[in-house]
């Protein structure tokens, strides 16, 4: 270790409380690149899967029949997710009132309505989970940084006043001590802001399309709903 | 119906543990990189200690057998260098003693020639003094003649003083008689004058007494008024009006020809009169 600048003897030279900052700030943005991945996983998930069940949903499949395929697919363990969801939740409701006698078409609408407007509340509980996390790091970490900083650099001026020699030598370790730790805050923060950005529009959009196809489905079974009760 | 999903593996438990992994990977490479980089010194600007220098003993063996050993030597040699001083130091105060025994009977020498020169001096200055007296007593006798001249001379420019004195004394007392003599001469003139102008001078109805009028004339010396002017109103126009036409009036002074020219320059080339009714009135 004849290097007296490199950046881990900084960190190891610092004063304990920028020690603690730089110690927050990496954990800090350990957990975040964790909620930034996992959210990526989820919402790229979720944007392939309207994707795919929208194509498959209006191929002009019978309805019963894909409900058949996702109950198969939940036997097998796989997960189910968004817009099948969705379908399931309000389609279930919908044949479960139909078969039962003395029920109104309305009200028929209606359960199945709410069955798909429950379901829609959680899928976006899913896909925002941990957004705002994001979004309180890019913001907070930097004052912890910052905080580190400031907190180095007086510690620096308090050591240059017992010096009856100020040099540059003597100044130049404890500023650079206490620029790592704005160094570390921005580290953190960036990432954090752009995912967070950037999540939270694609949250929206598909959030959006859920409900545009809520509303599509409802209509569909409306109309299923009257046309049997006039052939009825 | 059964496909092999890509991302089944990703979403099992929401996908937290891919999320982990890649997080944790990532700040451990993160980490490793730092801990690895040791900055080059050149990557700075390397800035150089100030020099302290701190001198303090230190008692380090071979240092220390190495003094001693200095130390030995320097006393053998200090000891040869006392002995050659003590033996310089003889030869030397031998020569001194040499040197001052010549240098006594050389001093010896010097005050016998001293003690003779002395003498001769003496001499000489005694003959000096004899001559300084006689040109004393030559001198003194000089300045008593002297002195008596000038004390004859003081005398005599007293008694000259005096004389002018009393001349001067008297010229001032034949000068004072001739103003005195003026003076009355000035007074009766004006009286005159005064007296001519009031008999010209009639009173209007609104005078007052209290009321003055000064008036300045200016004559010429055959008696003749030049001009007529009032210095100081009384206030009241009749009254200055009548003050000035009675002079007009009065028109000239016969008697002031009688008068000597240079009295008359010196008094009654511009006059000033002070006319008051009380004058009249009374």
């Amino acid at each position: 270790m004849n290097d007296s600048l490199s950046l881990w003897n900084l960190i190891l030279n610092a004063s304990w409380l920028a020690q603690l900052v730089m110690l927050s700030l990496f954990l800090i943005s350990v957990m975040s690149w964790v909620i930034i991945v996992q959210k990526w996983i989820i919402i790229s998930d979720a944007e392939k899967e309207v994707f795919s069940f929208e194509k498959r949903f209006w191929s002009g499949m019978d309805l019963s029949q894909l409900y058949r395929d996702g109950s198969n697919k939940q036997k097998n363990n796989t997960s189910m997710i968004g817009m099948e969801n969705l379908f399931r939740s309000g389609f279930k409701e919908f044949t479960r009132l139909r078969q039962q006698p003395g029920i109104e078409s309305v009200a028929v609408m209606e359960g199945a309505g709410r069955a798909m407007r429950v379901a829609l509340a959680r899928e976006e509980k899913v896909l925002e989970r941990h957004l705002p996390v994001l979004a309180t790091v890019a913001s907070v970490s930097v004052y912890l940084g910052l905080f580190g900083t400031v907190w180095g650099i007086m510690n620096t001026f308090v050591s240059l006043a017992n010096q009856s020699q100020a040099s540059l030598a003597v100044v130049a370790p404890g500023i650079a001590d206490a620029l790592l730790a704005t160094e570390m805050g921005l580290f953190a923060a960036i990432p954090a802001a752009i995912a967070y950005n950037r999540y939270a529009a694609k949250v929206d959009s598909i959030i959006h399309s859920y409900m545009t196809f809520t509303d599509e489905f409802s209509s569909i079974l409306h109309r299923q709903a009257h046309s049997r009760r006039v052939e009825g | 119906m059964k496909k092999f999903h890509p991302m089944a593996l990703l979403l099992k438990f929401e996908g937290y543990p891919p999320a982990v992994i890649a997080s944790v990977t990532m700040h451990a490479c993160l980490f490793l990189f730092i801990l690895g980089k040791s900055v080059n010194s050149s990557d700075f600007v390397t800035v150089e200690d100030p020099v302290i220098i701190t001198a303090s003993a230190i008692d380090v063996n071979p240092q220390r057998l190495r003094r001693l050993e200095r130390l030995e030597q320097e006393r053998v040699a200090d000891q040869q260098q006392r002995r050659e001083q003590a033996q310089r130091e003889e030869r030397a105060r031998q020569e001194r003693e040499r040197a001052e025994s010549a240098a006594r009977a050389e001093r010896e020498r010097a005050q016998q020639q001293e003690r003779e020169r002395q003498q001769a001096l003496e001499r000489e200055q005694a003959q000096q003094r004899q001559r300084d007296e006689a040109r004393r007593q030559e001198e003194v006798a000089r300045q008593r003649a002297a002195e008596e001249a000038r004390r004859r001379e003081q005398e005599r420019l007293a008694q000259q003083q005096a004389e002018r004195e009393a001349a001067t004394r008297a010229a001032q007392e034949a000068q004072a008689n001739q103003i005195a003599s003026e003076n009355l001469i000035v007074a009766e003139y004006a009286g005159i004058i005064k007296r001519i102008i009031s008999q010209n001078w009639q009173i209007p109805p609104s005078a007052r007494n209290g009321m003055m009028t000064e008036v300045r004339l200016q004559l010429v010396p055959t008696g003749e008024v030049v001009a007529v002017n009032i210095i100081q109103s009384s206030g009241n126009d009749v009254f200055d009006r009548s003050v000035l036409q009675a002079v007009e009036r009065a028109d000239r002074f016969i008697e002031l020809q009688d008068l000597d020219n240079a009295v008359f320059e010196r008094n009654f080339r511009t006059f000033t009169l002070v006319f008051r009714p009380e004058d009249l009135l009374r």
